[in-house]
């Protein structure tokens, strides 16, 4: 019955789906990365340098597609939102991003956190 | 002054960036590809001055300012102070604002509990939440399993987490979006006439005011 142009339903858009278990009560702490990266985005936000928008960062989680959102973590998946977004708008390049993580990935390794 | 003979180890000092002490020096399990992603944006965003480490650090300290114990002295004030309450439902980012709370552009929704009606928030989309007065989600209410189920058996889904409703109370689930966020306003539970605001916030819990649980006069 659906439209020929019905975008039908993300993979975002859970509420209500079937064969769900049970809730996990159990609460852990945000990690110092998990709380900068919450961080950068409110910088980068409305209360802050006004650079992205919600919806925007919303927009780049449900592009990101259905294996990745449903892959990473909760704080992974917002990284990789701002990240794609922040590459959109050119403020880096993905060449960029990738050379410097590749830069600080031996760094942590060399030295620690 | 930099003087490189007080320094026999080969911390890189050409990097303005990682002029911090270790912030984890006991944390030495190989980093995560979305923690070192994030720590390469702050490098690259301070760098092309997008953002200043003052701007970071500001913002690291507005996450540490939101707490459950905001939320707690909203509630308690609305239960002792009936003015508020009333000014609370019909605009909740005013009624935070008295208290110098910034909602943070989002609008807050209070919805109360009463006899007849209990209130219980989600997101079913992401994880939408009040942080400025509950502080950022626990980890259940940005769980699949919560976002899928506690709209369609939110009688189930309360039940696990030991809150029984009657059943001649109705059980309303309001589902946040990016620009709109909820907060319940719990009952305040019999046994607590003559306290003060500030007793009656000890025992208004984050979980109350997501609506998986309800206040103990203890």
């Amino acid at each position: 019955m659906a439209a020929s142009n019905d975008p039908g339903r993300g993979y975002h858009d859970i509420g209500g789906e079937p064969g769900g278990g049970p809730i996990d009560p159990h609460v852990t702490q945000a990690k110092p990365w998990e709380k900068l990266s919450v961080a950068i985005g409110n910088a980068l936000g409305k209360g802050g340098k006004k650079v992205i928008v919600t919806d925007e960062t919303r927009r780049s989680r449900e592009e990101m597609g259905e294996d990745l959102y449903n892959e990473l973590g909760y704080f992974e998946k917002g990284v990789e939102a701002t990240s794609r977004l922040l590459i959109e708008k050119g403020l880096f390049t993905r060449e960029e991003l990738e050379a410097r993580m590749a830069a600080i990935e031996q760094r942590i390794r060399e030295q620690g956190r | 002054m930099a003087d490189d003979r007080d320094h026999d180890h080969d911390h890189d000092h050409a990097n303005p960036l990682h002029n911090h002490p270790p912030l984890q020096p006991d944390d030495e399990s190989p980093p995560g590809r979305h923690e070192v992603m994030t720590e390469a944006m702050r490098e690259l965003l301070v760098e092309k001055g997008v953002l200043s480490a003052d701007d970071i650090r500001a913002a690291l300290e507005n996450i540490d300012s939101w707490a459950p114990s905001k939320g707690a002295q909203i509630v308690a004030r609305a239960w002792t102070d009936d003015a508020f309450r009333k000014r609370l439902l019909a605009d909740g980012n005013a009624a935070l604002a008295e208290f110098g709370i910034d909602s943070g552009g989002a609008k807050v929704t209070v919805v109360e509990n009463t006899d007849r009606v209990h209130n219980v928030i989600v997101c079913t989309l992401c994880s939408c939440y009040p942080r400025a007065v509950l502080g950022l989600p626990p980890d259940w209410y940005r769980s699949k399993n919560y976002r899928r189920r506690v709209v369609v058996e939110p009688r189930a889904v309360l039940e696990e987490f030991g809150l029984r409703v009657p059943d001649d109370r109705a059980v309303r689930v309001h589902d946040s979006l990016a620009d709109l966020r909820y907060l319940v306003l719990p009952r305040r539970p019999e046994g607590t006439d003559g306290w003060t605001e500030e007793q009656l916030a000890g025992i208004v819990t984050r979980d109350c005011m997501v609506g998986v649980a309800e206040p103990r006069p203890e």
